[in-house]
């Protein structure tokens, strides 16, 4: 079984197939890579104070709902955006490294890339995800489910929607993807709440 | 520092005769507030443990105020000066709440 659970000792175990950590991988880079773009401020003085030159939401519908406008007022959020949204997207690259270097860490590169013949999918990899690592892989997983969902356009009426497509359909591949993240979300949060098992 | 708050808006004109001490109690009586709206992706469970580990609230008061999230739409989850609250909102965003800031209506 796949997920996370805390060992007698209080460490908390990651259970994951190969293909599962290798989708995970996989998704980091693909947040990594979304959140590199657009953000190289024009004066090098400005990057260093973390000031960036963009102050208009993204164009990508999921990047603009990774870094959404702190004001409605146009005018504020430009200026608060100019001051916080370099950080802002550190912050969401650390969340992502944080998860993609651990399983880099506990898997190997190799055993990581999903186009490789070899790829074992059904073998299991057990790590020990450390304590002060687990608030940003909750964070990073709830960035994936937010990528996710905006591609997707999820709704709350979005579980009936789904069930009701084709398998082969693309859309719903990535709605059980989706709802896989919430799975381990769910689990992940609940092991950290649940104080009696610390 | 993130911003610092403006004087000459309609709400608190400041004249010169204006001393600063008036001045900071116009900025606590007009406090700023954050507001969390809802959305269809962020886990209810989750939007709990973002206001308790943000705020610090109870898990009782966390809960409440996710709930008026998700039946009313918005909730307010803190007020205070427009630096605190420029604050919650990028604590907020990290977590990957949907939040804004604005003067208390």
């Amino acid at each position: 079984m796949s997920g996370f659970s805390r060992k007698r000792n209080g460490e908390i175990l990651a259970t994951f197939s190969h293909y599962e950590g290798a989708i995970l991988k996989s998704l980091t880079e693909q947040i990594l890579e979304l959140l590199g773009e657009g953000d190289a401020p024009a004066d090098p003085l400005l990057a260093v104070v973390g000031i960036s030159s963009n102050d208009s939401l993204p164009e990508d519908p999921v990047l603009a709902r990774l870094l959404p406008d702190a004001y409605k007022e146009e005018s504020d959020a430009a200026e608060f955006r100019r001051y916080t949204e370099h950080s802002a997207r550190e912050k969401k690259r650390a969340h992502a490294h944080a998860i993609r270097d651990i399983l880099m860490e506990n898997l190997g590169d190799h055993a990581l890339d999903l186009t490789e013949p070899g790829l074992n999918k059904r073998e299991e990899l057990h790590f020990i995800l450390p304590e002060e690592k687990a608030q940003m892989w909750l964070m990073g997983i709830n960035d994936m489910r937010l990528a996710l969902g905006t591609r997707l356009n999820v709704t709350p009426d979005a579980q009936e929607r789904f069930a009701a497509m084709r398998d082969e359909s693309p859309d719903k591949g990535i709605y059980n993807l989706f709802a896989w993240l919430g799975w381990l979300q769910e689990i992940l949060l609940d092991i950290l709440t649940d104080t009696t098992k610390k | 520092m993130i911003s610092t708050p403006k004087v000459s808006t309609a709400d608190t004109e400041v004249t010169p005769s204006d001393s600063v001490e008036e001045f900071l109690r116009s900025l606590h009586d007009k406090p700023w507030v954050t507001i969390v709206w809802d959305d269809p992706i962020n886990l209810m469970s989750y939007v709990t443990h973002v206001f308790m580990a943000v705020f610090g609230y109870s898990k009782d008061k966390a809960h409440q105020l996710m709930l008026q999230v998700h039946n009313e739409g918005k909730a307010i989850v803190s007020n205070g000066t427009r630096e605190e609250m420029e604050h919650d909102v990028a604590m907020l965003h990290e977590y990957g709440l949907w939040a804004t800031l604005q003067r208390m209506e």
